[in-house]
């Protein structure tokens, strides 16, 4: 169905394919940066090519090049060719680039919003006509504060006559809960909430989005999503890479703020949440929350008992040799940041109650997985003596999410004969193949859904600082020196010993991805 | 014929020819269609299937237990590479009617690439004709097969069962579908000619039916068949509901005009339309000066259909007149203060290579003085189209590709609804009345 808010259009009745925002101006702010060029851009392209971007949509880059509309439409077209991951059509081309403009200065200069200002008043009396803008952070975190700032103290935050203002704020959102707070405060002085939109492109992938529909929808799952069926859950979010460029981001992140702050939290939020009043941002957002808020605090020793830190050493990675974390150009060589973080969290409530749900993330892992397992009790009795009582595996729902989104669930069955043998299969659910061709890319979803005003899937600031709070005790534990050091793993392994004890403990084990 | 298959490129589907032929002194219709790449509606994986044993001719009667056998077949074969078994997929009972050979070929192509995103139980039904000699239903053609996940497993597979029909047979062609029904699916009937609709055939298979899909772009006489449908749409006792991919092919259409009126200083317009211009040309790509336009012609007809329809106009002023080539009628506007709509339907004789179809929807609204123009159209001859707003001050463009939508990809559309679509209904009722009008004989172009 169409968007909202073209209520009034009678030939909008029953159109139900496409999801069409009212036109607007998508400003990037740090347009030559990577994002921007991989993701951002391509993105924008589908949506345009595929009519999601209607009549006088316009995207206006912003950087400190001093570069007019041509070469910006130049720079575009490189980024398109090389990160399209398709031809580009001539015709298609004429017409996206006809929406690019671009708007140059340096956002820690004051002057440069007035610039912006005049541009955007411009192109919206030429173009847009709607007064519509949302502007997109696609810059270093550290300028978040300031752009934010800007834009506010140049009227660019507040309503144009109907025309709305929205302000896209990508990850990492904060380092830690006083900074996440402080950027919360920053935002909420010039935007109010329902303007705001913090982005985890996880949240954008069809399986994520499919894990409400799958438990909520279907009424035979529901009943079993709690304490009393499921014995534990696992979330994975694997990278065989290991931190490529990244040097500096990641000797201050690490792997807890890089992955299991925001990625990993939001898909435990959504395996765990109670059913909403209905599917709108609010209700889905307040339960979301609520997970959060309830995740069992650690602190001090408890975090050592619970949370292994790794690092990776020299290993090879498909066959070829790559180096360590510290031997890594950028990084010291005494760094002490975590490139795997494997925990054990509990989340303290009716339904979750007892249940723990294991959260590993690392990098140089062997694979490239994300997903998110569901491990049923096994049947109360062994009613299948003799070799088949031991070949019984418990039953495991599997929701993958990269590389390959889709879902598994594992059952037994007999194996075919005169005796009893009970085998596992999986029935396996993917989406590539199973509702035919592309899903949409995360960012796509995402770009469309901020034009729409859909805030669903995005994070809400309570929902940011409750993830903070609960990381921020790990955090606090870790830099106390009584704390185990992370611990070392080779490259293209699935992680340090200590994890795989952890798990040994608790008489469970890793699942094998 | 080996007995079982293997992993294909997609142009390779079941090259295995059947071991005798279905029809006295014919060649079968194989049994699960071939993919072409250069067909393919989608880019993405799955590049591969693998055909589940063999394609093979049984009795009607045996068509369960055959497949059965193909699938324990598919699923020993899965074993012994290490697989765990193959997953049976079928959402719907798809019935297609095919008149002739070539016909269920293309079916049962449609019916493969189709099965990535609705796998079906599908059971072509093959009318060969009545003038065949002898009588014939009682033998059927099996097959199934997968699409391979990139790692090489098989992932979703569909079955096709094939029943040719022959002489006085192919009259009682729906009584061999029923029991090949997979029960407690829904039943979808698709029908890719004109239907005809007073027929035993189409009547019975109704009965069984919950969506009926038709494609009026392959009427032989579409202002006829809309008419038809239209009748059939006004029969309260039906039981199904009825969709056409023409219509499915007009979305983009629609949509590039819809969206103009998005923006609210441009809603008033609507209420205030003076002129309608449809311009459709010939579909088939070929040097022939003399084809028909027909096809297209349905397809301006729903495009009229659906604008009258959403704004309120009304056909009973006049018949057509004709100027030139261009068709003209009046119609009443939403009120009586708003005036009549100048309806013209153009049809136009494209050169070779051009893309059929619709060529341009126009209109013209607003203030009498400085009245604003929407084009909507492709440029040139390409498949790229134009939404173009001129007049009232303002100049606003935007660009799409409306290349052709596959069949697969259409059918698939109206199989992720599988549900009543009360605008195209009332589009086509609206059409059918268009068509009927006294003059507009020659709206199917020259024959």
């Amino acid at each position: 169905m169409s968007s909202a808010g073209f209520a009034g259009n009678p030939l909008r009745a029953g159109m139900r394919l496409r999801r069409t925002p009212p036109p607007a101006t998508l400003v990037i702010l740090g347009v030559t940066g990577d994002l921007a060029r991989r993701k951002l851009l391509p993105s924008l392209y589908r949506l345009y090519a595929q009519g999601h971007l209607p009549a006088g949509s316009t995207v206006m880059g912003v950087a400190r090049r001093d570069w007019d509309r041509d070469a910006f439409r130049v720079m575009v077209r490189e980024a398109l060719k090389r990160f399209l991951g398709a031809p580009l059509q001539e015709l298609m081309w004429e017409g996206f680039a006809d929406t690019l403009h671009f708007c140059s200065g340096d956002l820690v200069d004051p002057a440069a919003y007035g610039q912006l200002e005049e541009a955007l008043v411009r192109v919206d009396g030429e173009r847009t006509h709607t007064g519509n803008r949302l502007f997109y952070l696609a810059m270093p975190p550290s300028t978040y504060p300031g752009v934010i700032a800007g834009l506010g103290r140049h009227g660019l935050a507040g309503r144009r006559g109907s025309g709305w203002a929205r302000i896209v704020v990508e990850k990492p959102f904060g380092r830690d809960l006083a900074s996440a707070h402080a950027l919360n405060q920053t935002l909420a002085e010039w935007f109010h909430e329902d303007q705001v939109f913090r982005i985890d492109h996880y949240l954008g992938k069809e399986t994520v989005q499919n894990i409400l529909v799958f438990r909520l929808a279907n009424a035979i799952f529901e009943p079993l999503w709690n304490n009393r069926y499921v014995d534990h859950v696992q979330i994975t979010v694997a990278e065989e890479i290991g931190i490529e460029q990244r040097a500096s981001y990641y000797e201050e992140a690490g792997a807890i703020r890089d992955m299991i702050q925001n990625h990993a939290l939001q898909l435990l939020a959504l395996v765990a949440m109670e059913p909403p009043i209905i599917f709108a941002a609010g209700p889905v957002r307040d339960e979301k929350v609520k997970v959060l808020m309830a995740l069992r605090p650690l602190r001090g020793p408890e975090v050592d008992e619970a949370v292994v830190r790794g690092q990776y050493t020299a290993g090879l990675s498909h066959g070829e040799a790559v180096p360590g974390y510290r031997d890594e150009e950028g990084v010291s060589p005494e760094s002490t940041r975590e490139t795997y973080v494997a925990m054990r969290v509990f989340i303290d409530s009716w339904r979750w109650a007892g249940v723990p749900f294991y959260l590993r993330t690392g990098k140089r892992l062997p694979k490239r997985a994300t997903e998110i397992a569901i491990q049923f009790k096994r049947p109360p009795l062994p009613l299948f003596g003799g070799e088949a009582a031991a070949e019984t595996e418990a039953n495991v729902l599997a929701m993958h999410i990269q590389p390959d989104e889709g879902i598994t669930l594992k059952f037994g069955s007999k194996v075919p004969g005169s005796t009893v043998h009970v085998h596992s299969v999986n029935m396996d659910f993917r989406y590539g193949s199973s509702f035919g061709g592309v899903t949409p890319d995360a960012y796509e979803r995402l770009l469309l859904d901020s034009l729409l005003g859909d805030s669903t899937l995005f994070t809400r600031a309570d929902g940011v600082e409750a993830a903070w709070t609960f990381v921020d005790a790990i955090l606090d534990r870790w830099n106390d020196p009584a704390a185990p050091p992370p611990r070392p793993y080779q490259a293209g392994s699935w992680g340090p010993e200590e994890a795989e004890r952890m798990m040994d403990a608790d008489h469970r084990e890793w699942r094998r991805l | 014929m080996s007995g079982t298959g293997g992993p294909r490129d997609r142009e390779s589907i079941d090259p295995d020819a059947p071991e005798t032929a279905p029809v006295p002194g014919e060649e079968p219709t194989s049994g699960v269609g071939s993919v072409s790449a250069a067909e393919s509606t989608e880019p993405a994986a799955p590049e591969l299937v693998y055909t589940l044993g063999s394609s093979r001719r049984i009795k009607l009667r045996e068509a369960e237990s055959e497949l059965r056998a193909l699938w324990e077949e598919a699923s020993r074969e899965a074993a012994q590479v290490g697989q765990e078994g193959v997953l049976r997929l079928r959402e719907i009972n798809l019935v297609a009617y095919a008149a002739g050979e070539a016909v269920a070929e293309r079916v049962s192509q449609v019916i493969a690439r189709l099965a990535q995103r609705h796998p079906a139980r599908a059971i072509i039904l093959l009318d060969v004709g009545l003038d065949a000699p002898g009588v014939g239903a009682t033998d059927a053609w099996v097959s199934a097969a997968c699409y391979l996940t990139p790692q090489g497993e098989r992932h979703v597979c569909w079955e096709q069962v094939t029943i040719p029909a022959w002489g006085r047979a192919a009259d009682l062609l729906h009584t061999t579908a029923l029991p090949v029904l997979v029960p407690h699916l829904p039943t979808v009937l698709w029908w890719p000619g004109q239907p005809d609709l007073r027929g035993e055939v189409f009547r019975r298979l109704g009965d069984v039916t919950d969506l009926l899909v038709v494609d009026s772009a392959g009427f032989t006489n579409p202002l006829k068949g809309l008419g038809d449908l239209a009748a059939l749409v006004r029969v309260p006792s039906r039981n199904y509901h009825i969709n056409d991919l023409n219509w499915g092919r007009l979305t983009l259409w629609r949509e590039m005009v819809a969206e103009i009126f998005d923006d609210p200083a441009r809603l008033d317009g609507l209420r205030r339309v003076r002129r309608l211009r449809v311009a459709y040309g010939a579909e088939e790509r070929s040097g022939d000066s003399t084809r028909t336009a027909g096809p297209a012609a349905a397809r301006a007809l729903l495009v009229a259909g659906w604008l009258a329809t959403r704004l309120g106009w009304r056909a009973d002023i006049a018949g057509w007149e004709t100027e030139g080539s261009t068709f003209k009628t009046l119609l009443s506007g939403p009120d009586p203060t708003t005036g009549s709509v100048e309806l013209l339907l153009e049809p136009r004789v494209l050169s070779a290579g051009a893309t059929g179809g619709l060529v341009s929807v126009e209109m013209q609204f607003g203030d009498p003085v400085d009245p604003v123009s929407l084009f909507v159209g492709r440029l040139g001859e390409s498949c790229m189209c134009e939404a173009r707003v001129e007049g009232g001050g303002e100049e606003v463009t935007r660009t799409l590709d409306a290349s052709p939508v596959p069949e697969d990809r259409l059918l698939a559309e109206e199989l992720d609804y599988l549900g009543a679509d009360r605008v195209y209904e009332e589009s086509l009722v609206f059409a059918a009345a268009l068509a009927a009008l006294p003059g507009g004989g020659g709206l199917a172009g020259p024959s």
